[in-house]
């Protein structure tokens, strides 16, 4: 018995000494928003994190410089009163010229370690990153709140869908998809960070080419990944009027040839916003259907014009060749093989609400 | 050692020791090793165990192993122990306890361990029982992965590529390795329930669904070329989930697999105990604590990238003699005599 009783105590012991992975929040700064540029061997990265000064919380940023982004962070270290910590990371924003290269490696630092959040979003930035961490107008919060409000927006309001890290990197190392990441710039009137559309990557790489805003809208509802708003606002100029309409429910249906792809969507929609007032009547409600019918072709004809261009398969037509088309799949480099394929493209639309009660 | 099995607690005991030591690891290896056809050679699997279960339950009573032969059990569940107590200090310190060192994590578990095969049969056999929420909680933390599933990669199929699918299929018997126990275990049963139909195809059954299911997120939730980089991919999917109750899904399941791995640990401790006890009477103590203090002496030593990869190689070899050829052995060596 007196063994065991002191075998009892030695490891009851153990458990006084103290947690040996406690972390506590004195002794690190917890960093929301990052912003990477540079190349991979040179990168440059930029942290805003929150700072105690007066009893108020303050915001700051740091910059470091590094042949990776944890060396950079590392550097950063040296200039922060307390070590950078990226467990609670929000945003990555990431400079355009940077993902026109091989950036895979830059965020293995997020991507992979057990401790960080995978469900940061991440976007591209035109220009320099250091213009977004303190941007030229006024704004009316701190920057580390700005960006994560600004890109939880553009989920919700179907601007964009999949751009967390972890859907980013799936995304990038799937050869069947690419990758489609909110694309900012700094409003020349106002001063202030805008997301302006999408980025359009072929092979890990960004192409250059980006979706403007209603396009984004456009391809998120062509991929079926809406969230609780999808709204477009088209312009009758036979009629002289605008339309808005939010698209409630998507139903795709894709069908690969030999070497062809027929996209067919059947479209639940409610208007949102039209002035003539004459949705009561049947006749104009169907006129509206044939005038959205045309309209939601165009731009869906638009996404895949500019998709093609950029050898860019955002839609991930390529998902379903690889599964169930193999000829096609191995007729070669499938990003190629998109960008020459024609692809035809059906809408139907059906209008559920008209936001007019009888 | 005197205790009797409800087939419940049989089969709950079964479950925990063929789900303890790999469930949360098979699937990484099991699509590197088969690519696409991973999904498809599991079913093969699981068709396989049940029809090694039905062979178990019609040949038990002709299960009477000579002492070499319990020795060797023996030998293959310390191993098995060892290598699960490595992979658990591994994976621990990846992803929860990176400064806390091994020896004090080892300690603890090994204790609790040592103090539970110290008690009556009676407390050991009935732990499985704390497992049954955290089976409920595992299927429902894997329903918030449905939204983030991509169901075109389960295709293209590679069945023609033979050495593919027999890479595959060895490495998923690791999902078997416990099933051994089923011949030791089964005398202990209450002796007038009947296992053949019902009760052994519901346990099969259940078996299959609990890896399938976890095997086919896995897959549908990874591109497989992103399989490789993946630290742990059952955790890891359950990190890439935004829930308000919990920051970290992982860490929540972490917890949970832990209690899981410890009971395992426990049984299997006990296995040996059993066997130990058929062929040499007396106090069981000192046995109990030698056995004990290699789970504490030699996991910290494998506990590393390169040396558990050593361990665990010859493991599919090992669970083929000793979960297939050595009972064949056994029953027909027994068959020959009864003739």
């Amino acid at each position: 018995m007196r063994i065991q009783k002191g075998i009892i105590i030695v490891i009851l012991t153990l458990f006084l000494s103290g947690c040996w992975d406690e972390t506590q929040y004195k002794d690190l700064t917890i960093v929301p928003l990052i912003g990477i540029e540079g190349e991979e061997g040179d990168i440059t990265a930029m942290f805003a994190f929150p700072t105690f000064q007066n009893g108020q919380i303050e915001y700051s940023s740091s910059q470091g410089k590094g042949i990776s982004t944890r060396a950079a962070r590392s550097d950063a270290n040296l200039q922060t009163m307390e070590a950078l910590d990226m467990a609670h990371l929000e945003v990555i924003l990431m400079s355009a010229d940077l993902a026109k290269t091989d950036f895979a490696p830059s965020l293995d630092m997020f991507f992979r370690t057990p401790r960080n959040r995978i469900t940061s979003y991440m976007a591209i930035v035109e220009g320099d990153m250091a213009t977004y961490f303190n941007p030229p107008g006024k704004m009316k919060s701190e920057v580390s709140y700005f960006y994560p409000e600004l890109l939880r927006t553009v989920v919700l309001y179907s601007y964009g869908a999949n751009f967390t890290l972890q859907d980013a990197m799936k995304t990038m190392f799937d050869p069947a998809i690419d990758l489609a990441l909110p694309y900012l710039q700094i409003n020349e009137e106002t001063g202030i960070p805008k997301v302006v559309g999408s980025a359009l990557f072929s092979k890990q790489r960004y192409t250059g080419i980006t979706l403007s805003s209603s396009e984004s809208i456009s391809s998120v509802i062509m991929a079926n990944k809406i969230n609780k708003y999808a709204r477009i606002t088209f312009e009758w100029e036979a009629k002289q009027t605008q339309i808005t309409v939010n698209v409630m429910r998507v139903k795709k249906n894709w069908k690969i040839g030999t070497d062809t792809i027929s996209a067919s969507y059947d479209l639940d929609i409610s208007v949102e916003e039209y002035a003539p007032h004459n949705l009561h009547e049947k006749k104009k409600r169907e006129e509206v259907t044939a005038f959205l019918e045309t309209s939601f072709k165009e731009h869906f004809d638009a996404v895949i014009k500019k998709s093609q261009e950029a050898e860019s398969d955002i839609l991930g037509f390529g998902r379903k060749v690889r599964a169930f088309h193999s000829g096609l799949w191995n007729q070669g480099d499938w990003q190629k093989t998109y960008a020459d394929l024609p692809i035809e493209v059906e809408v139907n639309v059906r209008m559920k609400l008209t936001n007019i009660a009888e | 050692m005197k205790f009797s099995l409800t087939p419940i607690q049989f089969f709950l005991i079964i479950f925990l020791l063929q789900t303890g030591s790999v469930f949360i690891t098979f699937q990484t290896r099991l699509l590197e090793g088969a690519g696409r056809n991973a999904w498809v050679v599991f079913i093969m699997t699981g068709i396989l165990h049940y029809l090694l279960l039905l062979f178990y339950e019609r040949q038990h009573s002709r299960f009477l192993p000579g002492p070499f032969v319990l020795l060797l059990y023996k030998m293959y569940w310390i191993y098995i122990n060892v290598l699960s107590l490595s992979n658990i200090l591994y994976s621990l310190a990846i992803w929860l306890y990176p400064n806390t060192p091994s020896i004090v994590l080892l300690l603890f578990i090994v204790f609790v361990s040592f103090y539970a095969n110290c008690c009556k049969p009676d407390t050991i056999i009935n732990l499985p029982v704390i497992i049954i929420p955290a089976i409920l909680i595992f299927f429902f933390s894997l329903v918030f992965v449905f939204p983030d599933l991509e169901w075109t990669w389960l295709f293209p199929l590679d069945l023609k590529d033979v050495e593919l699918v027999l890479n595959g299929f060895l490495i998923s018997q690791v999902t078997v390795v416990g099933a051994a126990s089923f011949l030791f275990l089964r005398k202990r049963v209450v002796s007038d329930v009947k296992m053949i139909g019902w009760p052994i195809a519901i346990y099969a059954s259940f078996w299959f669904l609990f890896f399938f299911m976890s095997l086919i997120v896995v897959q549908l939730f990874f591109p497989l070329e992103t399989i490789a980089i993946v630290p742990q991919a059952l955790l890891y999917l359950l990190k890439s989930q935004k829930v308000n109750f919990v920051e970290r899904l992982d860490l929540f399941f972490l917890f949970i697999w832990m209690m899981w791995s410890m009971i395992t640990v426990i049984l299997f401790a006990f296995l040996i105990r059993l066997v130990h006890a058929e062929t040499n009477s007396g106090k069981q103590y000192k046995f109990n604590l030698l056995i004990h203090m290699v789970f504490l002496l030699v996991p910290p030593f494998f506990a590393t990238r390169d040396r558990l990869e050593m361990l665990r190689e010859p493991l599919v070899y090992l669970h083929l003699t000793i979960v297939v050829v050595l009972p064949i052995f056994v029953f027909i060596k027994n068959r020959r005599k009864t003739i």
